[in-house]
């Protein structure tokens, strides 16, 4: 019953039962897709900032022994077509491919979910209105007449409240009438202009719509006025920041040392295990010192920061802070002829530089989108700050005396996230007056209403969606590289192993950088997935040292000093680590959406260069203090 | 007396007496509500008032100040 499929509106999908499939249509941010997974059971992520759907999908549900299929169409403010989603939504409820229309409307601007219903009812009468947010409305003391818009529209209206499940069997039983009284498509006339919709939906909502409480967006103006002041927009910013920071750090602490000390007793009972059954000593050493210990350190050094981030970041999400975000930044964005919608996409690539570019198709812009799509990768993602963390905890601060000390790590991590949200300035402005010179466009940015966020729900889905996705992705990815290392490490040409081979090589280069060849290789070696850097770090040293077990960051220490790491060292791993080549998923999403091998191209080069620059100078810099003092 | 709705200060409200239609944005600007007649109050301004949110139809929308710009307003 339940699938997930990408939908390609411009191929017909002849598999599709016309009449049974049903178009979701809608504003931005009114719902579509909690209808979508409340009806389907599927998982599409919903947060609350307009332009969440990007990739549309279609599911299946059934409903009375029949079953349907529904479609969840681009959210759009109009179908009269000025941008590519209104032209993919426009284009499919013309197509009757569908045989009805759900057109969702937020409760709290049912005005506005009426202008887009208006315009569907010019090319289609088989449509149901979904009011949808009915729970917000009662909050906020907005009733909404749902009978009167039925008898003045002519055709059903459905009140929902998807998040808690209410008033969907209503919905689907209107949505069953409508399918069954056959298929009726009008040819369009489109005789009315964008300007008569909205006065008609004005008429159509008038007496309707009823204000229990006077001001019904009290609540909303209050935090906007906080979170939007002249005075209090940047310090609620920066105070965000290290909220959701301290709790990252803190709270992954205690889960990585226990994680940790398990992993290596393990490690330990199974050596001794596989003496026992008299294993080969090859195959014991590339099983349990190659694959498992690289496994081991990636869940255990890795996995718990990641997991309490995202949650953090989606319950943001969810909240409706972002656009404030990006209002606040829009002004900088501005000087640097980008859009301000960035700031949406550069949070984005807080969780995933991936969906951060799959996320710049909110700006409308060619050129813009483009900017936001090659500075995506300066913001570090779920997998890099992981090593941020790492290498602060590990080098700068180490795990004892918990509380002043992770405070220390929250500023030290801040100040590298400032900077990299720096960086993303410069190069926007860089890109803007020379590969991609421009003026700013307009644009319009929707505010919507503050919404509590289903706190345990997403906590709970959040966890395990990350934990299982790290796991999967230390198997198919940490694993093998943990094989390469230690075969790397272990076959010799002459009297030398590959590994030091390849280290050796790099390392003039690496030098100059303030890296060593172990450091380099790790990250040329980390292009799959970026959370395998700190620990092909880790394994290479210990592959060629003489250190052979440990269970604690706070032993790494010894082991980073006796391979020659200096805080310029620590300093350029980090500054690297924020600025070089975006992970292989990444480049991937880069060349899907830009169809084009040179901004690939580019999108490799620009962030390498800048980590390349800025690490050297950073090296000569230290080398420098040291020779003056 | 008409002025530019970047003119109005925050929490004043106004009522749209023209839209300009050369704007790259009119359209959206029709489809979000801001038309003729329509009641719009202004309610944050950025540090440097290059951008603001207005309260249009129930709804919350920012325009930078040159797109306000474009919209001729008058006082209530």
């Amino acid at each position: 019953m339940i699938h997930t499929k990408k939908f390609n509106y411009f191929k017909a999908d002849k598999g599709l039962n016309p009449c049974a499939t049903i178009a979701l249509a809608g504003n931005p941010n009114v719902g579509k897709s909690t209808v979508f997974n409340a009806l389907t059971g599927m998982h599409q992520h919903t947060g609350n900032w307009p332009g969440k759907t990007v990739a549309n999908a279609s599911g299946t549900y059934s409903f009375n022994k029949k079953n349907y299929t529904i479609v969840d169409l681009p959210g759009t403010y109009s179908l009269l077509a000025h941008s590519v989603e209104e032209e993919i939504a426009r284009d499919y409820i013309k197509s009757g491919n569908a045989c009805c229309t759900v057109v969702v409307c937020d409760a709290t601007s049912v005005e506005r979910g009426l202008n887009l219903a208006l315009q569907t009812l010019e090319i289609t009468s088989n449509v149901v209105v979904c009011v949808n947010l009915l729970d917000e409305a009662v909050k906020k003391g907005i009733a909404v007449n749902l009978k009167l818009l039925e008898s003045r529209l002519g055709v059903p209206v459905i009140g929902t409240s998807a998040r808690s499940k209410k008033g969907l069997k209503e919905l689907c039983r209107a949505i069953e009438k409508v399918c069954s009284s056959g298929c009726k498509c009008k040819i369009s006339k489109q005789s009315k202009s964008a300007i008569e919709f909205v006065e008609q939906a004005e008429l159509i909502c008038h007496g309707a719509i009823t204000l229990v409480k006077p001001e019904p967006d009290r609540t909303d103006r209050i935090l906007d006025n906080i979170f939007l002041g002249k005075y209090t927009a940047i310090p609620c910013m920066i105070i965000g920041l290290i909220i959701i920071f301290w709790i990252t750090i803190v709270g992954a602490n205690y889960p990585s040392e226990v994680l940790s000390r398990l992993f290596f007793d393990w490690q330990d009972k199974m050596l001794i295990f596989a003496d026992k059954i008299n294993l080969p000593e090859w195959l014991s050493s590339v099983l349990i010192m190659g694959i498992y210990r690289v496994l081991a350190w990636v869940v255990s050094v890795m996995l718990p920061p990641m997991t309490i981030f995202f949650p953090l970041f989606t319950l943001l999400e969810d909240f409706g802070y972002l656009p404030r975000i990006a209002f606040n930044l829009d002004g900088k964005f501005k000087k640097c002829n980008a859009c301000g919608k960035q700031a949406l996409t550069m949070c984005m690539g807080l969780g995933c530089n991936s969906v951060g570019v799959v996320g710049c198709r909110i700006i409308d812009s060619p050129r813009e989108r483009l900017i936001a799509i090659l500075t995506n990768t300066f913001t570090p993602c779920n997998g890099r700050f992981p090593t941020l963390i790492a290498i602060i905890t590990m080098f700068f601060i180490g795990t004892k005396c918990i509380a002043f000390s992770s405070f220390l790590s929250v500023i030290l991590l801040i100040v590298l996230i400032l900077f990299s949200v720096f960086m993303t300035f410069m190069m926007s402005n860089l890109l803007s007056k020379t590969l991609l010179k421009g003026l700013p466009s307009s644009f319009t940015l929707e505010m919507p209403p503050y919404r509590k966020p289903q706190i345990g729900k997403v906590i709970v889905r959040s966890v395990l969606d990350r934990t299982l996705f790290v796991l999967g992705r230390a198997v198919v990815v940490a694993a093998p590289a943990g094989l390469l290392i230690w075969i790397m490490a272990n076959i010799k040409i002459g009297d030398t192993g590959i590994l030091i081979y390849c280290t050796r090589f790099l390392n003039p280069f690496a030098k100059i950088m303030g890296l060593d060849g172990v450091i380099l290789m790790a990250f040329i070696l980390g292009i799959p997935a970026n959370e395998i850097v700190i620990p092909i770090i880790i394994m290479s040293y210990m592959a060629t040292g003489s250190i052979m077990s440990f269970s604690s960051l706070n032993e790494l220490h010894t082991l980073l000093i006796n391979n020659g790491w200096t805080l310029s060292t620590a300093v350029c791993t980090m500054l690297f680590s924020i600025m070089h080549w975006p992970c292989a998923t990444t480049l991937l999403t880069i060349k899907k959406e830009t169809n084009s091998l040179k901004w690939t191209l580019i999108s490799f080069i620009v962030p390498t260069l800048c980590g390349i620059i800025f690490c050297c100078l950073t090296n000569y810099g230290f080398k420098l203090i040291h020779f003056l003092l | 007396m008409e002025v530019n709705l970047s003119e109005i200060k925050e929490k004043q409200t106004c009522v749209i007496t023209q839209v300009e239609q050369k704007n790259s944005i009119f359209r959206r600007l029709n489809d979000l509500g801001f038309v003729n007649g329509t009641a719009v109050t202004c309610l944050n301004k950025s540090r440097n008032h290059n951008i603001a949110s207005y309260r249009v139809r129930s709804a919350v929308i920012a325009l930078r100040e040159e797109d306000a710009r474009t919209i001729k307003v008058k006082l209530r």
